[in-house]
């Protein structure tokens, strides 16, 4: 290829190309940094200065070269907290704005484009909600545009766009076949985290710690049931369980970490045994950068493929063996009519019974005494239970900051709180009774997208209380009911505007559910739960299953046939579009001669002659020939001149210097070394 | 090259320094009979390339600086009332001339340019209902100003196909200037030696037009035509004037290189001079010429039957 030189000057597939990076970069929000983004404008501002001729030429390399080594410089020093993708995302997108300032060969600008793909790219793994999708995809028509543009400069407009609208409607089959059919390989890196944000639950929990969550209305997941769903009363999403106390915060147990990841690498998984109704349901869980999983109690996991990807632990918990990066649906069978006591091992007894050594006296005191009252554990329960109920507790999202003995000021001094708060309470006092407890995290309730399916937001978090008593194994105790018994049954939103809380935080708050916004948003949720479902849930499974309504029986050969035809197909659709169409003429006899002795000389020489003519190619090659060779070859290629562009001779004949021309070149040793360029 | 072109030739380089590509890219347009646009900004040297044409050749010449107020009978000649013989005489323009240097055209209003161009097109003028054949051979080289020049019309599409080849000057390599420089004082004056009668001029045009071209060469041409017709990278596809311009071009140019038949080279030599113009049109880069008819020669096998 030559070196094409890109016009520095009124050249506009440069500005758009400058403009859909600053567009990108804008997109993906706080992932890139605030200098990033300037310095793209910057660069937008440079290249319509030369667009317009106010500046002659590029900036000089020497500059641009500073430029980099400072803002490598600053993207090492402000990139602490992002994740890595992110970083190589800045990175990219720096790259590419100081390769704009100097763009200057046709070749500059067509990496330009592909590192613009591979951006949007970025985008998608950034980002999946249906909206964004079409941006993105917009986007990247858009930048096919450019590429068009860049093809074809003096094109009319309405010229490129057809062309583009074809282009487009030809691929789309194509696209359509790879995502349908073509088997998904497991990836052979891994890909870098995103940035660690805390959109989901935090694994640690100090009481004053879910306030802060329950603003967010952001979605955590959808449930698909099969049938009705069960009552809100009943919605208690298990994600994880808290079982380490340390007298102010709940953490996830070392301990059971531990074993999980020991459990797991040697393949040991936990089945209960399950009982009663069965609900089935499939989850659409909305990155969460960790392994757990929600779940109704008891779940199990619905279909057998899922349990090589899920993990029961002993502690009724699923996880995924990969940590949730991108939306990941599954499906699962719960038996909420389980009893969930299958033995309580050293382990979970060890773990559920730890209490701090000291502080929260008071507290420690008032347990004894009420222990004393009840030796029965049913019975210790429903105590603690009614203490909730008729001692003046109040439910409110913003409590007064409980640093000291948090137990002790909450449960006798301000009697005011969230749930964490009461879960926290309650499970160390069951805990100090010699009760095995401890608090499980989740969702609880949900607001209905249709009759079947439920939204499951961020505030809709909550965490609970789950204690072992005797033969009834882990039972769940929920004291938040005790005091807002609103808060399970009308949701969190319903508790937190009767308690007058949630209004006035946000002027926009109360429209969401007034009239056609209420219309509106329901529509937009509705729309983006069904492309979770049908095009980023299409994982492997939905895929097998296709496979298997076609094939009958799955066989690796089997989906190895399928994948290679449907590769085989594409290639097929595109040899066709390709194909020359014209045919060729049957050769002459002085052509299929010619053609013979430049097959020789490019074998020879190692130069091919691609589109030159007979004479161009002998004064390209003449200098690599040795003597004999040359003459020869001038004489075949004079003989060819005349016979095909003056008055062809049959009379004269060339297979002799033909014949001639081949000992010259087996007498001869190919030259070593490049060849000349032309 | 023949060797009487070749004198010719030496004898205009001594007056253009440097460019003998362009030299015989407009000998080749004043055999192929047709017309030259030069393309070029002030002080190239268009003038003297135009002058030294007229004298190598023997032609009658004349100089028609366009300018905005110019009007068509400047160019073409007015019909005089004489007083003594009581009748009409036609008094002749500047037109009436074997060669015309069309200074700077796009000054001139598109009435005026178009008088011209209907001129050159049917070697005729027409005026008051009477037909003024014009000399034979009769060769115009029209200047343009790059178009983006303020104060001018930039001959439109339709126009600029009446021209046969399109070259641009362009600046002097740093040798050539320096060589120009240093002799500018005494420019050699023609040796009338050197010169071609207009007789023999027409002769060697018929001759040009008698050179043997292949059914390759056409499929060759017609190829490269049908290519610039069939992507859309090329605004303004080559239209059947343009291929029948390329065909004469090149034959010229083959008879040029004392040759009685066509190559592929010839067909390439005087392509970007034929077809820049008609492909691009208006929309003039400085600087970047012959990008798009490059870009169709390069896709184009000149061999592929």
């Amino acid at each position: 290829m030559m070196m094409e030189n890109i016009p520095v000057k009124g050249y506009l597939p440069t500005i758009l190309i400058a403009l859909f990076y600053g567009v990108i970069a804008l997109s993906m929000g706080s992932n890139v940094h605030f200098w990033v983004l300037l310095l793209c404008g910057c660069v937008l501002f440079v290249r319509l200065s030369l667009y317009f001729g106010h500046n002659k030429h590029t900036p000089k390399k020497r500059t641009v070269n500073l430029l980099a080594v400072l803002s490598a410089i600053a993207l090492l020093t402000t990139s602490g907290d992002l994740g890595l993708l992110p970083i190589m995302i800045n990175l990219l997108i720096l790259a590419c704005s100081l390769k704009l300032m100097l763009i200057a060969y046709r070749r500059d600008f067509y990496q330009l484009i592909i590192c613009a793909t591979f951006l949007v790219a970025c985008g998608f793994i950034l980002y999946q909600s249906l909206f964004r999708s079409v941006f993105y995809a917009l986007a990247l028509i858009f930048l096919f545009y450019i590429l068009l543009s860049a093809h074809a400069p003096y094109a009319r407009a309405k010229i490129r766009q057809k062309r583009l609208a074809i282009l487009l409607i030809q691929a789309l089959p194509v696209a359509v076949l790879l995502f349908v059919f073509l088997p998904r390989l497991p990836p052979l890196w891994k890909m870098p985290e995103g940035k660690q944000t805390e959109t989901g639950l935090s694994e640690t929990m100090t009481p004053g710690d879910i306030a802060k969550l329950t603003k967010s209305d952001k979605l955590a997941f959808t449930a698909t049931f099969d049938q009705r769903p069960p009552a809100p009363q009943n919605r208690y999403w298990r994600a994880f369980s808290l079982e380490s106390f340390d007298g102010k915060t709940w953490t996830v147990s070392d301990t059971r970490h531990f074993a999980r990841r020991q459990l797991q690498q040697i393949n040991r998984v936990f089945t209960p045994r399950t009982q009663g109704v069965a609900i089935d349901y499939e989850i659409i869980l909305e990155p969460t950068q960790k392994q757990w999983l929600v779940g109704l109690d008891t779940a199990t996991p619905s279909d057998s493929s899922y349990s090589q990807n899920l993990w029961q632990g002993w502690d009724y918990q699923l996880s995924t063996r990969k940590p949730v990066f991108s939306r990941y649906a599954y499906a699962l069978t719960s038996y909420p009519n389980t009893i969930r006591n299958q033995g309580i091992g050293s382990l979970d007894s060890q773990v559920n019974l730890q209490v701090p050594e000291q502080g929260n006296e008071e507290t420690v005191d008032w347990v004894a005494a009420l222990r004393q009252q009840h030796p029965n554990n049913q019975g210790f329960a429903k105590a603690l239970m009614a203490y909730f109920k008729h001692n003046d507790f109040e439910y409110t999202l913003t409590p007064p900051p409980m640093t000291t003995d948090p137990v002790d000021s909450f449960l006798f001094t301000y009697k005011a709180g969230f749930c964490a708060h009461y879960a926290s309470a309650m499970a160390y006092a069951f805990r100090l009774a010699g009760i095995p407890a401890r608090i499980v995290s989740g969702y609880q309730g949900g607001t209905a997208l249709n009759d079947n399916t439920l939204s499951i937001y961020q505030y809709d978090a909550h965490a609970w209380v789950e204690a072992w008593i005797d033969e009834n194994g882990w039972q769940q105790f929920d004291p938040t009911t005790m005091v807002a018994p609103s808060r399970v049954n009308g949701g969190f939103e319903h508790a937190a505007r009767y308690s007058g809380e949630l209004i006035g935080e946000h002027p926009f708050n109360g429209l969401s559910h007034q009239g056609i916004f209420a219309y509106f948003s329901a529509l937009g949720a509705k729309m983006d739960y069904m492309w979770s479902r049908w095009f980023l849930g299409f994982n492997e499974e939905r895929q097998t299953d296709i496979f298997k309504h076609i094939l009958g029986k799955l066989s690796p050969l089997r989906i190895a046939l399928l994948g290679s035809s449907i590769i085989l197909l594409i290639i097929g659709l595109l040899t066709l579009y390709f194909m020359p169409r014209r045919q060729r003429a049957p050769l002459a006899e002085h052509q299929r001669n010619y053609l013979t002795a430049v097959q020789l000389i490019e074998k020879f020489t190692g130069i091919r002659r691609e589109d030159k003519s007979a004479r161009r190619y002998f004064a390209t090659v003449k200098g690599t020939l040795p003597d004999p060779v040359r003459r020869r070859f001038l004489t075949i290629t004079e003989y060819f001149e005349h016979q095909e562009y003056d008055a062809p001779d049959p009379k004269v004949v060339i297979k002799t210097t033909l014949a001639q021309l081949k000992t010259a070149l087996k007498n001869t040793k190919p030259i070593l070394g490049d060849p000349p360029s032309p | 090259m023949r060797t009487d072109f070749q004198q010719i030739l030496a004898t205009l380089l001594a007056h253009i320094i440097g460019k003998p590509h362009q030299l015989k890219l407009a000998m080749t347009c004043l055999l192929a009979e047709g017309h030259l646009l030069i393309e070029d900004l002030p002080g190239m040297g268009k003038t003297t390339l135009s002058h030294a044409l007229a004298r190598v050749f023997n032609l009658s010449y004349s100089r028609i600086q366009f300018t905005s107020d110019l009007l068509p009978a400047d160019i073409l000649g007015v019909n005089v009332f004489d007083q003594q013989k009581h009748n009409f005489r036609f008094h002749s323009g500047p037109i009436f001339n074997e060669l015309i240097l069309a200074d700077e055209i796009n000054r001139a209003s598109p009435k005026t340019q178009s008088a011209l161009l209907e001129a050159m097109e049917e070697s005729q003028v027409s005026l008051d209902g009477e037909t003024h054949q014009l000399p034979s051979p009769f060769f115009v080289i029209a200047t343009q100003n790059p178009s983006y020049q303020s104060g001018t019309y930039p001959l439109p599409e339709s126009q600029l196909d009446r021209f046969l080849m399109r070259i641009s000057l362009g600046y002097p390599s740093y040798e050539a200037e320096k060589q120009m420089l240093t002799q500018s004082s005494m420019k050699p004056q023609l040796q009338l030696a050197d010169t071609i009668s207009p007789v023999d001029l027409i002769d060697y045009q018929r001759q040009a037009l008698a050179v043997n071209c292949a059914d390759s060469i056409i499929h060759y041409i017609l190829r490269l035509v049908n290519k610039s017709r069939e992507q859309s990278a090329y605004p303004q596809p080559l239209s059947p004037r343009a291929s029948k311009a390329l065909l004469r071009a090149s034959k010229a140019w083959a008879f040029l290189h004392d040759r009685d038949y066509v190559l592929p080279e010839d067909v390439q030599a005087v392509f970007a001079a034929v077809a820049e113009h008609r492909l691009k049109g208006v929309q003039l880069e400085w600087g970047e010429e012959s990008a798009l008819s490059q870009q169709l020669l390069d896709s184009v096998d000149p061999l592929a039957a």
